[in-house]
């Protein structure tokens, strides 16, 4: 669970992943949060990794990826600190590893309380389409941040995450697509979230459709000996 | 007079590339193509032929927009030789800082 300033939501959250799934480990990422993230997340018992400067989504994530590594983990389940994923949610998406490396919890995929608007939706399904396209499944909600990993694909990830804009969503499935792994989606129900707005602007939404454009486009041509010597490094 | 302000412009250039290496605020690495663009800066201006007989050869009609050409490529170049290397310093500063986060988990908790 990556989290950068949530002392308002995490022990909320916490507490309620505590409650639903009971026995999972749970790791918090605080991403170089200023204010009491971390502490909040010790006191309810899970295990904490504080990155000393903020990094962004997408190199917390792989500090996960990493952890899970190190750890022997054979699962890995990646959660919104802000409260907007459904916990209750969680053995779902673990049950679709049986038939994917990578699964995705769509917040299309069925009537629930999300709801995007206007051109942020047109957005949102032509990066659908053309990631489907890429990837060769059927995907309808492609910026998703909850999402399960199976051993191969944390492996995978430990070593090379994308940490630029996107990069956690957009990015990560086409890395996952090239290294062979394969994807799906799960149903899930997206809650309202607890704090802070998405943006539904028009010019706002232009900007995300070009800048995804770029993330996919970069995501497509990375060489592959370039990824080899990241490795090394 | 324009001759003699840019011969004392390019000295001072080249000046101040030297007071930052000797106070170690620039590395070799860059010190080398900065001292280089100041030499070429300072032949151009006490030898103006030079550059008026180059840019005819090369067909530019007037001599400054030779040197402009040169500065703009200079510019450019040392600006995207500094964008890549700032890519891989955040590249460096990510896995360091994982590294640190991960390391100080395994420590006892004080």
């Amino acid at each position: 669970m990556p989290a950068f300033n949530e002392e308002a939501s995490i022990g909320k959250t916490l507490a309620e992943v505590a409650e639903s799934c009971p026995g999972v480990q749970v790791l918090v990422i605080s991403d170089g949060s200023s204010d009491r993230t971390s502490e909040i997340a010790r006191t309810s018992g899970v295990q904490v990794l504080q990155l000393p400067v903020n990094l962004g989504v997408g190199a917390a994530l792989q500090t996960g990826f990493k952890y899970a590594h190190e750890n022997g983990y054979q699962v890995a389940v990646q959660v919104d600190a802000d409260g907007q994923h459904n916990p209750k949610d969680i053995p779902r998406l673990i049950e679709g590893l049986s038939e994917a490396d990578v699964v995705i919890g769509s917040r299309f995929l069925t009537h629930t309380a999300y709801e995007v608007r206007g051109l942020r939706k047109l957005a949102m399904s032509v990066l659908a389409k053309w990631l489907s396209a890429i990837v060769k499944t059927r995907l309808t909600d492609t910026t998703s941040g909850f999402k399960a990993h199976n051993r191969k694909a944390i492996e995978l990830f430990c070593r090379q995450y994308p940490a630029e804009y996107l990069g956690d969503t957009l990015e990560s499935l086409v890395m996952a697509h090239r290294a062979k792994l394969s994807v799906r989606e799960v149903p899930v129900e997206m809650r309202a979230r607890e704090a802070g707005q998405a943006s539904h602007g028009s010019i706002r939404s232009t900007i995300f459709l070009f800048r995804a454009g770029i993330a996919i486009l970069f995501a497509l041509t990375q060489s592959d000996s370039q990824r080899k010597l990241e490795t090394v490094s | 007079m324009t001759q003699i302000t840019w011969i004392f412009g390019s000295l001072l250039f080249l000046f101040a590339v030297a007071r930052l290496v000797q106070r170690g605020r620039l590395s070799e690495r860059y010190a080398a193509g900065w001292f280089a663009v100041g030499l070429l800066a300072m032949i151009s201006s006490i030898f103006p032929s030079a550059l008026i007989w180059l840019a005819s050869l090369l067909g530019f009609e007037t001599p400054s927009n030779l040197a402009f050409f040169f500065a703009i490529l200079c510019l450019a170049s040392i600006n995207l030789q500094l964008s890549s290397e700032l890519t891989e310093m955040k590249h460096r500063e990510r896995t360091i800082a994982q590294t640190i986060a991960l390391a100080q988990n395994k420590l006892p908790s004080e």
